[in-house]
């Protein structure tokens, strides 16, 4: 049986999703596909796949990201799924721990690809928020008043996320220094 | 060899210590197909799997590096015996 579930998730929690599709797993509910906001779960033995998520450098459909996504499926890796730039895998749990990055370097470029990701989502909601402003200054309008609160709001967001990815890229950095 | 049979090789080498996750393997093999020390193979008509050989340059960077560790462990041999 099928179940349609909608959450949504901000672009840096990806951890917190992935946590919550594999906590659906280990409830019997594998997830088949993905939307904006959506999940689709269809029902079955708990603890048989393992899922992570992972942001593409390119689009799904750039040949980089076809010969890459080739690659995995060659090692036993499923892609159940994207939504932008996101991918969603899968592998049967019966074939041991499953992750995307072994070594701190991949896991280190991951993280800049992260935030190479919210930048430009930065640029624009702030100056989406400096743009309203002025205009509620210029004009009165309580409509840009209101835009800008929330592009504003939603700027802080984004930089409070890149300050988590930035924590784990520097925690890796770290790391890796120790074990060089 | 291919992709996932690399991954199987080394996980069985180190005796399941080592299991080399496809994103990083992915990465290794595009550095040392760019350095030439290995060649992707013409894949089969049958089969999606690329597979992989290495190239004289790069069984010399392997020589070079098994010294290069070869040296280390001669080292630290030397050290924890009390030579050095």
């Amino acid at each position: 049986m099928r179940h349609t579930i909608h959450k949504c998730f901000w672009a840096w929690q990806a951890e917190k999703e992935e946590a919550w599709i594999n906590e659906m797993e280990a409830k019997g509910m594998h997830l088949i596909a993905v939307g904006y906001c959506t999940y689709i779960f269809e029902e079955g033995a708990a603890g048989t796949y393992i899922y992570r998520l992972e942001l593409l450098e390119n689009s799904k459909n750039h040949p980089e990201s076809i010969q890459y996504l080739q690659f995995l499926e060659e090692t036993g890796i499923e892609i159940v799924g994207n939504y932008l730039r996101w991918v969603y895998y899968r592998r049967a749990a019966a074939l041991g721990a499953f992750d995307i990055y072994s070594d701190y370097s991949s896991r280190i470029r991951y993280c800049k690809r992260q935030m190479a990701f919210m930048l430009p989502l930065i640029m624009v909601n702030f100056s989406a928020a400096l743009l309203n402003f002025s205009i509620f200054f210029a004009w009165y309008s309580s409509l840009n008043l209101v835009c800008a609160g929330i592009s504003l709001a939603l700027t802080l967001a984004l930089l409070a996320g890149t300050r988590g990815i930035y924590k784990q890229l520097k925690a890796l950095r770290k790391q890796r220094v120790i074990t060089e | 060899m291919h992709g996932y049979g690399i991954m199987q090789n080394v996980a069985q080498l180190s005796k399941g210590r080592v299991n080399l996750a496809a994103g990083t393997l992915y990465g290794a093999i595009n550095t040392l197909l760019e350095k030439g020390w290995i060649i992707a193979l013409p894949g089969e008509a049958n089969t999606r799997k690329k597979e992989y050989e290495i190239t004289p340059q790069g069984r010399q960077a392997a020589q070079n590096e098994l010294a290069r560790l070869q040296e280390l462990v001669d080292n630290g041999s030397c050290i924890m015996k009390g030579e050095i």
